[in-house]
């Protein structure tokens, strides 16, 4: 039997508030990359739970698509982290309080 | 006397508790939500000799609900008509099987399982790229020209980033692929490649 789809519901909550809570509570961009990634990730579910609550396949095909996304997302994050370490010492994201350096 | 760590309570923890009270209010929601029963993928039920009310946009295998009831939609491979009375004698011999089954324990089947031959995957594949097949027994949308606009997105964000990727050094203009930008050949950093993007030192320290 297929799972109810509530239970997917509590899951994707679970995961963009652990995200959530990641972003609210470190200062490591890196933690912060981390927890950009939940969220996204719990949308994922989202996409996919309903996907199959609709007995409709879009939802799953996108999510391959934000998957796609957020590869290039963390492509681009480690990029600017990289960039941020050398010219600051440090991933303290409050240490970088300007756009230039 | 032994020492331990304590919690340290105060306003220190405001943000962390913001993120869990979002999750009980969405745990509520959620709960709360009169969502029902979901639809699936690879098997729909039809009560036998039950007449469908409306008609699936689906295709060749789909449910339907009506009057609180779901049905199983099959179409005739012969002459494309819907197959009202869903049955195994109604088997239309494209990406569906059909399986009774006696749930009351009379003897006698009283409900049909409607089951899909093709995988989920399969599936994704036919909507993705937009394959037109026989085989498609899930609905959805097809993807084929999103599927390109990304690709050609990525494509330029990659060329950009390699483009981007250069910095000053004594003057001249080192790029990712080694290329200067400056007509004069000095020499002292040619060939050389920076991909690292940054400066020796910071400047704002």
């Amino acid at each position: 039997m297929a799972v109810d789809t509530t239970y997917y519901l509590i899951l994707s909550a679970a995961v963009f508030c652990t995200g959530l809570f990641g972003i609210l509570t470190r200062r490591n961009a890196l933690m912060f990359l981390m927890s950009v990634e939940l969220m996204l990730n719990a949308a994922n579910i989202n996409l996919v739970a309903f996907s199959q609550y609709y007995g409709n396949l879009t939802g799953q095909v996108f999510a391959l698509f934000t998957m796609a996304l957020a590869a290039a997302e963390v492509a681009v994050g480690i990029g600017i982290i990289l960039v941020l370490y050398r010219n600051f010492e440090d991933v303290d994201v409050a240490e970088a309080a300007t756009m230039r350096w | 006397m032994t020492t331990r760590p304590k919690l340290q309570l105060g306003g220190h923890l405001a943000p962390g508790l913001v993120a869990v009270a979002l999750f009980v209010i969405m745990a509520v929601v959620f709960v709360g939500a009169p969502l029902g029963d979901p639809a699936g993928f690879d098997e729909a039920t039809a009560i036998q000799n039950e007449t469908l009310q409306s008609e699936s946009p689906s295709g060749d295998y789909g449910t339907i609900s009506s009057n609180g009831q779901t049905y199983a939609v099959a179409y005739n491979a012969s002459d494309g008509s819907e197959a009202a009375n869903v049955s195994v004698a109604n088997d239309p011999g494209v990406g569906v099987d059909f399986k009774e089954v006696d749930t009351n324990g009379d003897g006698q089947s009283d409900t049909v399982y409607a089951i899909s031959r093709t995988s989920i995957t399969e599936n994704i594949g036919y909507l993705m790229f937009a394959i037109d097949s026989d085989q498609r027994s899930a609905p959805g949308e097809t993807f084929l020209v999103a599927f390109e606009i990304i690709d050609l997105v990525l494509v330029g964000a990659l060329v950009g980033a390699v483009v981007l990727a250069r910095r000053d050094e004594g003057g001249e203009v080192v790029t990712a692929l080694g290329l200067r930008s400056t007509d004069e050949p000095t020499g002292t950093s040619a060939g050389q490649v920076a991909a690292d993007g940054g400066t020796e030192d910071g400047g704002d320290h």
